[in-house]
């Protein structure tokens, strides 16, 4: 590891983290020298996927909290960075779906997701920036997806959730850069994981994405961990304010099925 | 036509009249009152657009040139505005298409794409704009995109390219001569039947594809390219400037597609 992109003795938070794309967010951040808090709601899960970092020597503590109660967010970083003396690294990567057809969409959806999505990370970084600006060094990187910047169907609130956390991304970056904390949006497309289950059970549905995507496969996990231990690393110092789109070109291209 | 859209007593040019999306749009912006300049080599094909225009009550004027040849351009732009006493708008519609896999491309083949399609743009937005400085009204230049503009595609790179140098010789015009009240916006067409793409409509399941990630699942008509071409010229477009206008039913701003049957 070169030092530029090493986080040895820097203390990181993930959220979502076990499972999925948050796990391996957490594993390359702890790899790269970091305590790592890992959060998620479930407590049970959070600890085993905790114990199996820890079994490859990793530095990870858990926090286990619910990111749509907002006094939860608070209290959380709050003790985190307390108890640490610092915190240099917020990964907001936890988040919820949602698909309903608009005819069939509930409000009660809506907030949910808004509430998760934005609400939650919006307090997260709030709560992360003091325990930051103070030191004048900070990496928030909020997750969105390849839906903070193209429209899908029957996903309203999902997208709305996404695209807002762009903007909450780029409103940080210009109110906290000149604090020397930034804030950046990774924004992963397709990805082979556990909560991708119920979608790629429909007949076609894999084949149906990849067919648009250049490289002609889904994200593998682990594929998503690499990015954002360069985005909280010193080698992104002048980065702020930027969605970097982990999607295989998804969103950038125009590929057609029929396409050889 | 509303007065806030009407082209009345303008002069607008428009490249690539002969055929394609340039013949509609050049008889839409003659609907809308504008006299019209059609430019295109075809001199026949321009002759018949020309009278279909004037059959139909409309005034324009042709001039047959060939657009990767600069003097011819600048020549016969100034003559233009000379003779008519104005130009309002600028229609850089006229562009070429090239499939090349990038492995197997040739310089020349880049070089001719790039001519046509951005140095050709460049040349027409350059007289156009002296003619509109010249004349204090201020002026509409509107480069036509593509998709493309912003979004790659295989075997297309030269394309991609030009499309893309569109956008960014776009802003640049409206960053210098906004304060002439010129203002130069992009249209970013999809997927349109026209005469031109022939041959990628007869390619078996093409259609069917293209539709299938399409929000409105069709392709479009060429005279929907029409109504944001009469906007952009218009005064009801006076403020904006800069901007890339996507007219493809969907496609740049979402994620679609169809399951397999």
């Amino acid at each position: 590891m070169t030092e530029r992109f090493s986080l040895k003795g820097q203390v990181a938070v993930v959220t979502g983290a076990s499972r999925g794309l948050g796990f391996e967010m957490a594993r390359a951040v702890a790899e790269s020298g970091a305590r790592v808090y890992m959060t998620a709601r479930g407590r049970d899960q959070l600890e085993q996927s905790a114990a199996t970092l820890r079994e490859a020597g990793l530095d990870v503590r858990t926090s286990a909290f619910d990111l749509s109660d907002g006094d939860e967010c608070v209290r959380a970083i709050r003790e985190i960075g307390e108890a640490e003396g610092r915190l240099d690294i917020l990964v907001n990567n936890a988040g919820i779906n949602a698909w309903e057809p608009l005819a069939e969409a509930k409000t009660s959806t809506w907030d949910s997701v808004i509430r998760t999505n934005v609400r939650g990370p919006y307090l997260l970084c709030r709560e992360a920036a003091r325990f930051m600006v103070p030191k004048g060094y900070g990496r928030l990187v909020n997750v969105g997806s390849a839906l903070a910047v193209t429209g899908r169907e029957k996903i309203a609130a999902y997208v709305s959730s996404k695209h807002g956390l762009a903007g909450m991304t780029r409103a940080l970056a210009a109110e906290l850069g000149p604090k020397g904390v930034t804030c950046n949006m990774m924004a992963p497309g397709y990805f082979l994981t556990e909560i991708n289950t119920s979608i790629l059970a429909r007949p076609g549905y894999e084949r149906g994405v990849s067919g648009r995507i250049p490289l002609g496969r889904w994200g593998d996990p682990e594929e998503a961990g690499g990015v954002v231990a360069f985005m909280v690393s010193k080698a992104a110092s002048y980065m702020n304010g930027h969605i970097l789109v982990v999607d295989g070109g998804l969103t950038e291209t125009f590929v057609l099925p029929v396409d050889s | 036509m509303l007065e806030l859209f009407s082209l009345k007593d303008k002069v607008a040019v428009i490249t690539g009249a002969s055929r394609g999306l340039g013949r509609p749009m050049a008889k839409g912006l003659a609907a809308a009152g504008a006299h019209v300049v059609l430019i295109a080599r075809d001199e026949a094909r321009l002759n018949e657009v020309r009278d279909e225009i004037v059959a139909a009550g409309g005034e324009a004027t042709i001039l047959p040139i060939d657009l990767t040849d600069e003097e011819a351009i600048r020549t016969g732009i100034r003559r233009i505005g000379h003779e008519l006493g104005r130009v309002d708008i600028c229609v850089n519609n006229a562009g070429i298409i090239n499939w090349q896999p990038v492995l197997d491309s040739d310089v020349e083949d880049f070089e001719r794409v790039m001519d046509t399609n951005v140095k050709a743009t460049f040349i027409m937005s350059q007289e156009c704009a002296a003619i509109m400085r010249a004349g204090g009204r201020g002026g509409r230049i509107i480069n036509i995109g593509s998709i493309l503009s912003t979004l790659g595609r295989a075997k297309l790179h030269a394309y991609c390219a030009s499309k893309s140098a569109i956008v960014g010789l776009t802003r640049s015009l409206a960053a210098e001569l906004g304060r002439e009240n010129i203002t130069a916006n992009v249209i970013a067409p999809g997927y349109f039947v026209s005469d031109i793409n022939a041959s990628l409509t007869s390619r078996p399941g093409y259609m069917e594809a293209v539709s299938g990630v399409t929000p409105m699942e069709r392709w479009g008509e060429p005279e929907e390219l029409v109504g944001t071409l009469i906007y952009l010229a218009s005064a009801a477009s006076s403020f904006v400037t800069g901007q890339v206008i996507h007219v493809d039913g969907g496609i740049e701003a979402t994620f679609t597609f169809q399951l397999a049957a």
